[in-house]
């Protein structure tokens, strides 16, 4: 009777659904706990057997067959622990932060996200930690093959990797092995279309150095437009000018720039534009021009061009920046920090601006460089900046406490809660965290506790908190490293 | 269990409330702030006329509040566990007043600050006062008690009556059903059930009637192809509990599906009462606004031990559950999940003890595991003594072997077992990277047709499904 079940009772179901007596289709065993009752009471008890039947003896089944999705990666640092996790997801919520900043605070405590509380989104730009994630999201719908495990890239196992783990392991090849990270990339990018050529290629940039030059010349003859300017202007990085410097184009460019001499220094700055026209020709021609290449048709060394350079017209200001940042090499492109750091221009609004420009060329000292001069800077009041810059605990507590940006900070707060006492001005702290060691994060957090009378559980402080929270968790997980890692400098 | 701040953010049900409690966290928002030894309360004055009273027991984290908000904690509630914490010198000692003593009454915890003296200085009457000055004095002659005893037997027997004219109208009603055609109950479900629900109210079936009125949420829950399956369970395990009635009316079990459940207070002190001690995971908890405006609130418990292998003769799961009007907020502990303590559970009696009352509860200091599921067993075998002993039962907790979740087309997921032979559908979705995790273990409501997920054993540790 059993086998027949599922269809005995889809008969009884097509009666009562449409209404009747199914009492004649009730099968044969059950007939005996159905009989010596009126025909009402037999149908309910027929009712009650089909439903316990339903119960104990029919089992769901699927209509299609049930693919295992492939295991979500482990990543390479711990996950964060339980007691943290809520702190961290109170910080996701800080308003104007960003995520990656987030990421990167805790990636440099030693721990990664929990899966739940964050997921890259499908082609994210996600620190490189992650990169197993977006492969893993990317090849969730496609009920892709597993691919075989392979603890090494290279060119035979190339194929066991999915995307952008391939690129996070490509990039961390560079800092180790450059070399064979830069055969590597040239072997696969020769069989690669042009987008994906490019994006290779565009990976030296990790480590980027004089050994390279050889094979960015090879680019410099690539079919794609894209990549050969790509190798143009990592060979500007390196001092190394491709370009024809006899070219209209570089004398058009040249054209619109103003050389003059006062007290014996060199200054360029850009001619007045006479049209809308010219100075949307200008931005064009710094798109497409190196600093070698506009130093050479201006016949000056790089180092005096750099240094002549006159901060007036922001827009202008803005475009010689990114020039340098695109085209610049590491050593000139320090050089424009610590001039605007160490001698900063008389518009000082425009200054953060011109910061996030270099931001994404400047190493750690000059990063801190960038931090101090904004903390410290009595004109300035956006912190805003803080919030892009990739590297932690920057600014001591003493540094940080002292700091003329706190003082401000205090002092804004101070007028605020006498008016009010509306705790979303505390938000204006929040950037502090992405700069600050832990023991000033903490210090910080306890002076505003302190000064403002306000309750450490604010969600306003979560950052804050998690920036010490996360070194004591380290400390815990693995005291001796940890303690050589985060201790205030 | 000391009351921290972490605590306080784990209880918060979202952001948003630890946000709007923060705003509350100054003592001027308070009319009044007093404490006597573990128990705290203050006066909030908030949007209504007359300001929320919210109590707060730091011992046990237990809280009450006034206001009509339907978050638990409310931020009231945050708010006053906050100061506890961050600023406990704005409290000042004294005696508990009426209506603190009537939360106490009714939490019946036999702490100290139960047994305190009710204040002479009164702020207000409670309930309790006001039903109190309404009852007659206590005759203490015999004739007066035999009196007593003949008006309950009198009302005893009424029940019985009342009760079995509930289960001759229902098993009519379903009978009705049946000929009219399911079909038509599945469209117009949430008036025929409402209507049969009033009848069984009328005729003192109070947990049958809220158990019909639930019904049609439960049936459009489910995709249109399953409803009649549903409804099929449904009236079927309806007809069993009414001749399960009939047979024995006085089976505590089956009497609190059918009226109401016993009072705190009679669990506690029948000696019979089965009593637990153990080390208790919250594996979830399940908070419904019902159709009468009662939320029920489920916590869902899991013993575990410090081997993995479940305790002798001792259930292996237990359920706290709550109802009180979304408008009270009345709410007699907080958990949150994945959270363990050492507990004494006292369970509701039933031939499988599930309900169970909070008696005691102290902080754990070191985590233990999850009982281990037997190797190549029926995953569905853990109901089998809930479905062969209540077979009315909705639905019944489950430890599931090694398995993971699987999303198919038009956005359905199912719970696979390792073994890949008995799938279970799984009611609703799940957060992406679920699907990603192997589960080495899994803890479930099964509700005869599909799962619901409470927590997992994950490679990234346990996870709140």
């Amino acid at each position: 009777m059993l086998k027949d079940l599922p269809q005995t009772f889809a008969t009884l179901r097509d009666c009562w659904i449409t209404g009747g007596c199914a009492l004649s289709l009730a099968p044969e065993d059950w007939r005996p706990f159905l009989a010596g009752v009126d025909n009402d009471t037999a149908e309910r008890r027929l009712l009650a057997l089909a439903g316990q039947a339903l119960e104990v003896a029919l089992r769901p089944t699927a209509s299609e067959t049930l693919t295992p999705h492939p295991d979500l990666p482990r990543l390479r640092l711990l996950t964060l622990p339980d007691s943290l996790r809520p702190l961290c997801r109170q910080a996701m919520k800080i308003p104007n932060i960003q995520m990656t900043q987030i990421l990167r605070l805790v990636e440099q405590r030693g721990f990664s996200l929990h899966p739940l509380d964050w997921m890259p989104n499908l082609n994210e730009e996600v620190p490189d930690l992650y990169a197993p994630w977006v492969d893993w999201q990317n090849g969730l719908d496609q009920k892709s093959e597993t691919l075989d495990a392979a603890d090494e890239l290279d060119e035979t196992t190339w194929d066991h990797f999915y995307p952008a783990e391939r690129r996070a392991l490509l990039k961390a090849m560079r800092k180790k092995a450059p070399a064979r990270a830069r055969d590597l990339i040239a072997i696969r990018a020769s069989q690669e279309p042009a987008e994906k050529r490019l994006a290779l290629a565009e990976l030296l940039e990790t480590g980027l150095c004089e050994d390279d030059v050889a094979y960015l010349q090879s680019l410099s003859s690539d079919r794609s437009g894209k990549v050969k300017a790509l190798a143009a202007r990592f060979l500007s990085r390196l001092s190394h000018v491709t370009g024809d410097l006899d070219s209209p184009e570089l004398h058009e460019f040249a054209d619109f720039f103003v050389i003059e001499t006062q007290h014996q220094q060199t200054r360029v700055r850009l001619k007045r534009f006479n049209s809308n026209a010219q100075e949307y020709r200008c931005g064009e021609l710094f798109s497409q021009f190196t600093l070698g290449e506009l130093a050479a048709a201006l016949n000056l060394n790089e180092e005096v061009l750099v240094d002549a350079w006159v901060f007036t017209k922001p827009e202008n200001s803005y475009l010689f920046a990114t020039l340098i940042v695109r085209t610049a090499s590491d050593t000139l492109v320090a050089r424009m920090n610590q001039r605007l750091c160490n001698d900063p221009p008389k518009f000082k609004v425009f200054l953060p601006r011109l910061f996030t420009i270099l931001l994404p060329r400047l190493d750690r000292a000059e990063q801190q460089r960038v931090v101090m001069q904004l903390l410290n800077d009595e004109d300035n009041d956006d912190l805003g900046l803080l919030n892009l810059v990739d590297y932690a605990d920057l600014v001591d507590t003493q540094t940080i406490m002292t700091s003329v940006a706190y003082g401000k900070i205090k002092a804004n707060l101070t007028a605020h809660f006498a008016k009010e006492r509306n705790t979303d001005a505390l938000l204006s702290t929040a950037p502090l965290a992405m700069v600050a060691t832990p023991d000033a994060a903490r210090a910080i957090t306890e002076d505003l506790i302190k000064t403002f009378n306000v309750f450490p559980a604010l969600p306003e402080l979560a950052l804050l908190r998690l920036n010490y929270a996360l070194r004591d968790a380290a400390l815990e997980t693995s005291p001796a490293t940890s303690q050589t890692n985060s201790k205030e400098r | 269990m000391p009351l921290d701040l972490p605590t306080i953010e784990a209880l918060a049900p979202d952001q948003a409330s630890l946000t709007a409690a923060s705003k509350l966290t100054k003592a001027s928002k308070w009319a009044r702030l007093e404490y006597l030894e573990s128990l705290y309360w203050g006066e909030c004055q908030g949007s209504g006329a007359n300001p929320y009273r919210v109590v707060v027991d730091g011992s046990d984290h237990g809280y009450k509040c006034t206001c009509p908000s339907r978050k638990f904690p409310c931020k009231h509630a945050l708010a006053l566990m906050w100061m506890i914490v961050t600023n406990a010198t704005s409290f000042q000692s004294t005696t508990t007043p009426e209506w603190v003593n009537d939360w106490l009454s009714r939490r019946r915890r036999g702490s100290v600050a139960a047994t305190a003296k009710p204040a002479t200085n009164d702020h207000g009457k409670s309930f309790t006062a006001v039903e109190a000055s309404e009852e007659p004095a206590k005759p203490d002659d015999s004739k007066a008690q035999s009196r007593l005893a003949a008006a309950r037997e009198k009302r005893a027997q009424e029940t019985l009556r009342a009760l079995a004219d509930a289960t001759n109208e229902l098993e009519q009603w379903v009978t009705d059903q049946l000929r009219l055609g399911l079909a038509s109950l599945i469209d117009n479900a949430s008036e025929r059930c409402r209507r049969i629900a009033a009848r069984m109210v009328d005729l003192k079936a109070a947990a049958l009637a809220s158990r019909i009125d639930e019904m049609p949420a439960r049936l459009l829950a489910l995709p249109n192809e399953e409803r009649a399956e549903a409804v099929i369970r449904e009236l079927g395990k309806l007809i069993l509990l009414c001749q399960a009635w009939r047979k024995t009316p006085d089976e505590p079990e089956i009497r609190r599906q059918m009226t109401t459940s016993e009072t705190r207070e009679q669990i506690i002190n029948d000696v019979t009462t089965l009593t637990v001690v153990g080390i208790w995971e919250v594996l979830g908890e399940k908070i419904q606004t019902r159709r009468d405006g009662l939320v029920s609130h489920a916590t869902w418990l899991c013993q575990v031990t410090d081997n993995g292998v479940p305790a002798a003769a001792s259930p292996q799961f237990a359920v706290l559950q709550d109802y009180y009007p979304a408008s009270s907020g009345k709410r007699s502990e907080s958990f949150y999940p994945g959270e363990q303590f050492a507990g004494q559970l006292a369970f509701y009696p039933s031939p499988l003890p599930l309900r169970a009352l909070l008696v005691e509860r102290a902080p754990v200091e070191v985590r233990l595991p999850w009982p281990v599921f037997p190797a190549n067993s029926d995953p569905l075998s853990g109901g089998a003594p809930f479905w062969n002993t209540l077979p009315w039962g909705l639905e019944w907790p489950l430890l599931l072997p090694s398995g993971r979740v699987i999303r198919c087309h038009g956005e359905r997921y199912w719970w696979l077992p390792e073994n890949g032979r008995q799938a279970l559908p799984l009611v609703g979705s799940v957060p992406t990277p679920l699907l990603g995790m192997p589960l080495t273990a899994t803890a479930a409501l099964w509700n005869g047709m599909r799962l619901d997920l409470l927590a997992g054993q994950t490679p990234f540790g346990r996870s709140s499904c």
